[in-house]
């Protein structure tokens, strides 16, 4: 029944669209472009769009460029994090195909094996009117509710499950908890 | 000139030292692995307070690493470079951090990235690599394809570009 | 598991200990985290944990031609690209033992001037943002948009410009484009006094950094910290004095020093920068010689470089920024390292300003030190 609801109300996409709030959380060259976008000069809070500290209330992550391993793991849990309905925009060459990291050891080559992506944006480093421009196809994707990123990923779950732990390791996750613990004692 | 002055006070005070000016502010000291201690304590009696950096430089066809102390001293307006060399099976190095304390990140930099031991470092623990599961990445015998191809799974230069 | 939470390590009564992990999803840290065990809200211990962009800039480079390198390596900084690109073609112009026109060293001056001042305004917003000050972080990145629009006519991009090559500048000054240059400086000279109104000369900012996080000069040195940080000590060391390049020997220009080393001294000495920044492009202007803009350099794509080492330092807007470049005779260099500014600020240095400071604090001490984190991963 939560699906159909989230799916079908158009009353809900609208309003939706214009109040997408994004998880401050830049990884990459791009995020140097998302201060103008924010502020006087391009000023995307015209569209309803505000920055949050807050995951929990946040329903677009920006990933502005090249993503290593060790912030792969956190982009999925914040994406894991937020609630449903949930986007992601992806910035740049990098995370379509790992752009000029193509042969680096340490960025991830492909990131829609990992988690789904709704609007790419292309070129290396993307300009302020190409952000915005993202944005306003993402709104309208909303609108129409052909953003459905965050239901691919609840589907094929265990495909995202299985790239994921196939890069990081089986238990990735307890890992990650461990990991932190380590350095409380040493 | 300066550096020249400073290259004969150098030898002058350790007679095994090879010292040379290369170009304008820039002298190049090469001495052993066992007497560099010394000299660095030296250098930093006479001025050389500033570490710039220490670079690793990997030389397999003479099997061995080489480091090189990047050395400024405000007074004297020289950068230095202090070089030695170590075997590269087994490698093994001393602390500089009682001499320059900034010693500390870089020799954690190189033996993440060359795996190089500093014997007297406090801290030697992987700072920037993730769970590393292969040879220290930055050694000229680390195939880079070869680990992106098995970590990814997308990359193959004989094949197609991406498998999947 | 959530990214930012709060542990109880150990202590008992008023005197709990808990662990607190900030960042990478927080607005100040930007992309690196820090974990601090605090006491009530004081920090006892810090540990910075780095490695969220390592992207093995030092590989890559072993493996692309010389000038395939510089597109590459000037991404280390992001908010500072320029100087990057210019200390990375510095080395190899030593290594190829060549002298640029003097054209080109004066467009040079320009160049990182402009982008010394546009990464500063870009901290100004940090900054601001750290104190919770938002507006002048709204004029300061319109501000920098001037500077940005100027670089785009000049090179064609926004933010990595790809100018500075090996042997010279790629393209020459377009008509016209000083005089909007000269526009934008005074504009902006107009513009730091509602700067120091609003921002520099409030008390919030100064009852809130003036005295936090002190460091000596002697302590400074030792741990290998340069630029502004350094100078707030009281010392007057800058590399584009101590070890010239490009135009600066012919240039005059003051130094601006701080004096008690806080982050209130951090702070006004990256204000005056701009300013002193201003005047050097005046001058570069004025004096701006004519004349090829490019030395002959072997082949404009590809060529071998003669075997040696060189080390080729810049004075970029947060510090030292070397380039160590080993080639041994072939195409591609054997070896690149990277001296970043952040490698010391970001890690060393603020591990140890941040002991003894509240919670409250922590952005404004690591804000005033203007850390870069994909610097520090390289
Ligand atoms: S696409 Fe270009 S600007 Fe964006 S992260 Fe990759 S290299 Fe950086």
């Amino acid at each position: 029944m939560g699906f159909q609801v989230l799916e079908t109300s158009k009353l809900l996409n609208y309003a939706r669209a214009r109040s997408l709030w994004i998880v401050t959380f830049c990884t990459g060259c791009g995020g140097v472009e998302l201060p103008p976008t924010a502020t006087a000069r391009f000023d995307f809070e015209r569209f309803g769009i505000i920055s949050t500290p807050s995951i929990r209330q946040a329903d677009l992550l920006l990933i502005t460029g090249y993503v290593t391993p060790k912030t792969l793991k956190r982009i999925i849990i914040v994406y894991e994090m937020m609630r449903n309905p949930k986007y992601i925009i992806a910035h740049g060459s990098c995370p379509i195909n790992a752009g000029i990291y193509w042969d680096s050891y340490n960025t991830v080559k492909k990131l829609d094996l990992y988690i789904p992506v709704d609007v790419w944006i292309a070129g290396c480093m993307p300009r302020p009117e190409a952000i915005l421009r993202a944005l306003v196809k993402l709104m309208r994707m909303v609108k129409e509710g052909k953003a459905l990123g965050w239901k691919r990923y609840l589907e094929n779950f265990e495909f995202y499950r299985k790239n994921q732990d196939r890069l990081f390791g089986k238990d990735w996750r307890k890992r990650e908890i461990e990991k932190l613990r380590f350095y409380i004692h040493d | 000139m300066i550096e020249e002055e400073l290259v004969r006070k150098i030898v002058e005070v350790f007679s095994y030292v090879e010292a040379k000016v290369k170009r304008v502010r820039r002298v190049e000291v090469k001495v052993s692995r066992e007497k560099l201690p010394e000299v660095a304590k030296y250098l930093r009696s006479i001025g050389f307070k500033h570490l710039s950096a220490i670079s690793c430089v990997d030389r397999p066809q003479h099997g061995i690493f080489e480091l090189v102390y990047h050395l400024w001293s405000y007074e004297n307006r020289v950068h230095l470079m202090l070089k030695t060399t170590i075997p590269r099976n087994k490698p093994k190095y001393v602390t500089m951090i009682n001499v320059w304390p900034n010693a500390f990140v870089y020799e954690r930099d190189i033996w993440e990235f060359f795996g190089i031991e500093f014997e007297g470092h406090p801290d030697l623990r992987h700072f920037i690599l993730d769970y590393w599961d292969d040879i220290p990445p930055l050694r000229k015998d680390f195939n880079h394809l070869e680990y992106i191809k098995r970590k990814y799974g997308v990359y193959d230069p004989e094949k197609e570009y991406y498998l999947r | 598991m959530s990214i930012q939470e709060m542990r109880r390590i150990g202590g008992e009564g008023s005197r709990e200990t808990f662990e607190l992990i900030i960042g990478p999803v927080h607005m100040e840290t930007e992309n690196f985290s820090i974990i601090v065990t605090v006491e009530g809200d004081t920090v006892v211990e810090a540990k910075v944990n780095a490695g969220f962009l390592h992207r093995a800039f030092e590989k890559l480079a072993e493996n692309r031609t010389y000038i395939q390198n510089v597109p590459l390596l000037l991404r280390v900084c992001v908010p500072d690209p320029d100087h990057a690109e210019t200390a990375y073609s510095m080395a190899v112009e030593q290594l190829l033992d060549i002298e640029i026109p003097d054209r080109a060293k004066y467009i040079r001056t320009i160049v990182l001037e402009m982008a010394r001042i546009s990464a500063h305004l870009f901290w100004t917003f940090g900054m601001s943002a750290a104190v919770g000050l938002y507006t002048v972080g709204q004029w300061s990145v319109a501000d920098r948009e001037r500077f940005i629009e100027l670089f785009e006519e000049l090179t064609g991009a926004r933010i990595y410009h790809i100018y500075n090559f090996p042997g010279g500048v790629r393209y020459d000054i377009p008509m016209g484009w000083t005089d909007k240059l000269m526009k934008v400086v005074n504009h902006m000279e107009k513009r730091l006094k509602e700067y120091d109104k609003v921002f520099f000369e409030n008390d919030i900012l100064i009852t809130r950094s003036r005295g936090l996080a002190k460091i000596s000069t002697e302590e400074a040195i030792s741990l290998g910290v340069t630029g502004p940080n350094l100078r707030a000590t009281g010392v007057p060391y800058d590399f584009r004095k101590l070890d010239p390049y490009a135009a600066y020997p012919y240039i005059d220009f003051e130094i601006p020093t701080g004096k008690y080393g806080d982050a209130y001294d951090r702070i006004m000495v990256r204000r005056r920068e701009i300013e002193i920044s201003l005047n050097i492009i005046k001058q570069a202007i004025k004096e701006l010689p004519s004349g090829p803009i490019m030395a002959p350099i072997p082949h404009p794509l590809y060529y071998n470089v003669p075997p040696g080492d060189a080390y080729a330092r810049v004075e970029s807007s947060k510090g030292e920024f070397g380039f160590y470049v080993v080639s041994d005779g072939s195409d591609r260099p054997w070896r690149v390292h990277i001296r970043g500014p952040s490698f010391i600020h970001g890690v060393q240095l603020l591990e140890k300003l941040l002991k003894n400071v509240r919670i409250a604090d922590i952005p404004v001490v690591l804000k005033s030190l203007d850390n870069c984190p994909p610097d520090i991963d390289r």
